[in-house]
This record gives C-alpha cells, sequence and structure tokens, in this order.
C-alpha cells in the first residue's frame, strides 16, 4: 500500500534510523500529528523532496498546502547542509527559513534543522 | 503533437489543463476525478467534425442514444447554457485546436432545425438559439492558425433517428481503445497488409507462450489463433488480458501519425503482461509517430509504465499525470520519469 500524506506535518529524514529515532520519541511525547518520511540517505533530498511534495495529499487541487509545516532534518557531514537543503526547496518553490532551527512563514511553514555532524 | 490540453463544462470537469504532455501519457488519479472525461475530450478534439463522437463516446460507457434526456448529460452539472471547451496546443506549431460543443435546438413551430452554418465568420454559432427544444449537439472547430474560419457540424434527432451533419474527414486520427469488445477485422486486415502480423504475435506470445499465428476467417470473420494444437481458437475466447493485448496493438499499428487513447490500460493483465505491453506502447509509439494517451488505477501499471520507460531508455517520451479534483477545482500534477521512479522507489502515493 503506497503512503499519502494524511497528517498536517511532516518531517522528512535522512535514513531508517532517524525514522525510527523520531518515531519513537513522538510516540513517547504523546505527539500524533506529525508523519515522518525517510529519503534514504543525504544524497536522495535533492531528488526526494520534490517527490514528496508530489505525494497525494500534500497540496489541493487549487494549489494550496494541506500540509501546515514541512521539517527537514539533515546531518552536517561536511557540506554546506543547510544551504543545500535550502536551495533544493527554492527550486521546489517552497519558502526555506533564513537560518537553521526556525521555520518560514511560507505555507507550508517550512524549518531546516541540522544535527551536528560526528566532528563537531 | 499535443503539447497541453485545457478542458472546461464537460461532464465532472469544470476546468482542468495538462501541460508538458509526452509522447506516452498515462494518467491516474482516485475514482471520478475525470481520468476518462479527460481521454474522452481529447478525443473529441482529435475528431472535431465528426459529430457522431459524442453519440459513440457514450454508447463506449455503455450509455446509448435512447432519449433526448442524454444530450444534457455532456455538460458540466447538465447545464447546457455553458459551452464545452477543449483546447490543444501542438508541440511543434504552437498552434491551438479549439472545439467548441453546444446545444442544438429545434424550434417549436417548424419543428425544424436551424440551417447549418458552415462557415461562420462569427464566435456566435448560429445554432446555439435557446427558444427551441433541445434536440442534439453542434460541434464548432477552429484553429488559431485560421481563427476565422469555422467549421460546424451537428448531431441531432429527427424522425426518431440520430442525423448528422456538416462531418468532414481530417488527419490525424485517432482511436478509443476500450474495455468493449469491438470488432477487429478491419484492423486486423489493415495490419495484415503491412506485414505486421508478427509484432502482435510476438506482443501476445508472452501472455500464450503456445501462440503461434493469428489468423482471420471470412467467414465467419473471426478472429483466430493457432496455438500449436489440432485446431485454431476462436481468440475472443483466448481470456481478456488476451483481447486487450490485441486490441491494443491493432490500435497502435494502424495509427501512425495520429492519436491512440486507451481506458484502463491494465485491465485483464498481470505485471509482466503489462510491462510487455508498455515497452511496446512506447516503441511504436516512437516508430509510428503516435502520442498516446493512457488511463489506470493500478500501482502494478504504474510499476510497469516506470520499468519499461526506465528499461527501453523510452524516459523522454514517458510521463504520467495525476489528475487531483476537490469539489470543483482540479489540476494535473505531473511526474517525469526520473520524478515517477523516486516516488516508487519510496512506495510513495502517486495515483
Amino acid at each position: 500500500m503506497a503512503t499519502a500524506i494524511t497528517k498536517r506535518n511532516v518531517l522528512a529524514v535522512e535514513g531508517e534510523d532517524e525514522k525510527n529515532f523520531f518515531d519513537k520519541l513522538m510516540r513517547d511525547l504523546s505527539i500524533v500529528d506529525i508523519q515522518i518520511e525517510c529519503v534514504g540517505g543525504k544524497n536522495q533530498f535533492s531528488t526526494k523532496l520534490p517527490a514528496l511534495l508530489k505525494v497525494s495529499g500534500f497540496f489541493r487541487p487549487d494549489g494550496s498546502s494541506l500540509v501546515d509545516h514541512l521539517a527537514v532534518v539533515r546531518d552536517m557531514d561536511g557540506d554546506d547542509a543547510f544551504v543545500s537543503i535550502a536551495n533544493i526547496l527554492r527550486t521546489a518553490k517552497l519558502s526555506p527559513p533564513d537560518i537553521s532551527g526556525r521555520f518560514s512563514n511560507g505555507s507550508p511553514r517550512v524549518g531546516i534543522f541540522i544535527m551536528p555532524g560526528a566532528e563537531c | 503533437m499535443f503539447k497541453s490540453v485545457r478542458v472546461r463544462n464537460f461532464r465532472a470537469i469544470t476546468d482542468l489543463t495538462v501541460d508538458d504532455l509526452s509522447r506516452v501519457n498515462l494518467f491516474v488519479g482516485h475514482n471520478a476525478c475525470g481520468k476518462t472525461t479527460l481521454l474522452e475530450s481529447i478525443f473529441f478534439l482529435i475528431g472535431a467534425t465528426n459529430p457522431k463522437l459524442p453519440v459513440s463516446v457514450n454508447t463506449f460507457r455503455g450509455f446509448p442514444y435512447v432519449s433526448k434526456a442524454v444530450w444534457p448529460t455532456y455538460f458540466h452539472n447538465m447545464d447546457v447554457r455553458i459551452p464545452i471547451e477543449v483546447c490543444a496546443t501542438d508541440s511543434e506549431t504552437g498552434e491551438e485546436q479549439r472545439l467548441l460543443i453546444r446545444p442544438h435546438y429545434v424550434h417549436h413551430e417548424a419543428d425544424r432545425e436551424t440551417p447549418l452554418p458552415m462557415i461562420s465568420t462569427s464566435g456566435v454559432s448560429m445554432g446555439a438559439e435557446t427558444d427551441g427544444k433541445l434536440n442534439g449537439l453542434e460541434l464548432e472547430y477552429s484553429t488559431s492558425a485560421d481563427p476565422v474560419s469555422r467549421e460546424v457540424s451537428r448531431v441531432f434527432v429527427r424522425d426518431e433517428k440520430l442525423v448528422d451533419e456538416g462531418m468532414k474527414a481530417r488527419t490525424p486520427q485517432g482511436t478509443f481503445v476500450m474495455s468493449l469488445p469491438v470488432d477487429l477485422r478491419d484492423r486486423f486486415s489493415e495490419v495484415q497488409r503491412k506485414k505486421r502480423v508478427q509484432e502482435v504475435v510476438d506482443l501476445l506470445k508472452d501472455t500464450e507462450p503456445a501462440l503461434e499465428d493469428i489468423r482471420l476467417l471470412d467467414p465467419p470473420g473471426v478472429l483466430y489463433a493457432d496455438t500449436g494444437g489440432p485446431e485454431l481458437i476462436p481468440v475472443n475466447l483466448m481470456g481478456g488480458g488476451i483481447m486487450k493485448l490485441l486490441t491494443t496493438a491493432l490500435a497502435m499499428l494502424n495509427m501512425q501519425d495520429g492519436y491512440v487513447l486507451i481506458d484502463e490500460i491494465e485491465n485483464g493483465l498481470g505485471y509482466l503482461s503489462q510491462r510487455k505491453l508498455w515497452e511496446a506502447v512506447f516503441t511504436w509509439a516512437q516508430k509510428l509517430n503516435i502520442q498516446v494517451f493512457a488511463s489506470t488505477h493500478s500501482m502494478e501499471c504504474i510499476r510497469a509504465f516506470s520499468d519499461s520507460a526506465e528499461a527501453g531508455l523510452f524516459g523522454q517520451d514517458a510521463k504520467l499525470f495525476r489528475i487531483e479534483r476537490m469539489g470543483d477545482a482540479f489540476r494535473a500534477v505531473e511526474y517525469d520519469r526520473e520524478l515517477l521512479a523516486e516516488s516508487l522507489e519510496s512506495n510513495w502515493e502517486g495515483r
């Protein structure tokens, strides 16, 4: 059964480990209105984020968003992770935030959350 | 080939535009989202000077002409005051083709139809008068290359019989492949004349490995399959999957430089047969310069479409469009080959 967007808040993470971690965290915090989707690795964001935005249930037929918040969580890993994700989101015609750890004011509101890498 | 299509006020569709069409286009979406209606509207435009098409298309839907009550069913919300409009832009010339479908009235007093204007120079159809009884449909076709000339044709009822006026043959042509049984004799004869029967046999062989040949026996005018047994078998008795493959193959092989529309392309076929069918469709579409519009509900069919496009290097020729509907709002969500493959890999709902 293919996955549609059914919740008002979407969290895009790198891999299955992150998905399992956030899934457990949400359950422990009794947070139920966040849908976690895994892109399959940091190099996959550029192709998977545009695909995620096309999933049934993300936007209405009139183009308005059914999703209130889209949060993207990525490891730092050397490159400029924030700029990389922000550019992908801009190309997809979303409004990324100015800095990591905040949400923008667009619709959906978009947040980029860069996790410190092993070197930090 | 069409680059874009816009449909307004046709059956459930209020206003839907599909841009950036490809050579092979697959429409998906929930039930009643307008997939079949979109195929029908493209078919109408291809045959815009054939006024019998609307009646034929309803017959495909299992709703043949039975009474005048059928005429409003083409219009959105049965409101015949708002004409149906189908427009398409050519991918090479940028020329726009436009079809308007309006109600046709017969006047009370004379009980006679308005004379047919073969060429109307105004934007207002002479037949679109509302002071009579709704008696049929009027089709008005024009192009941006010659916006002044309009070809008008009609289908209506006279003496309890369906009559058409103003029909003109035009190319390119199109074929609508439905799930209903159709008479394949003429199409098969043409394929036989072009010496392409082996291509049809090759397509069907994956589903029926014993198949060696297909022949038209006349009389009785029936297609028979040679499966190596002592006698030939009527093809119609070989199952829905075989018939789907056969009807699609014959439609494609007879439609060089034209359009083929296939509703519910997956019907009766498992994944492997669908894969084989898509590969054949991509190959013939490219080789014979055919633009294909198909619809499906099936995720398996979407995977077969994507896998075939990928494997056969037909990626540039393939696009999927999800038709979304919420109330009266419609939109087409476009997936190119790469986006579709990424969505399928993540098992994200694209239908």
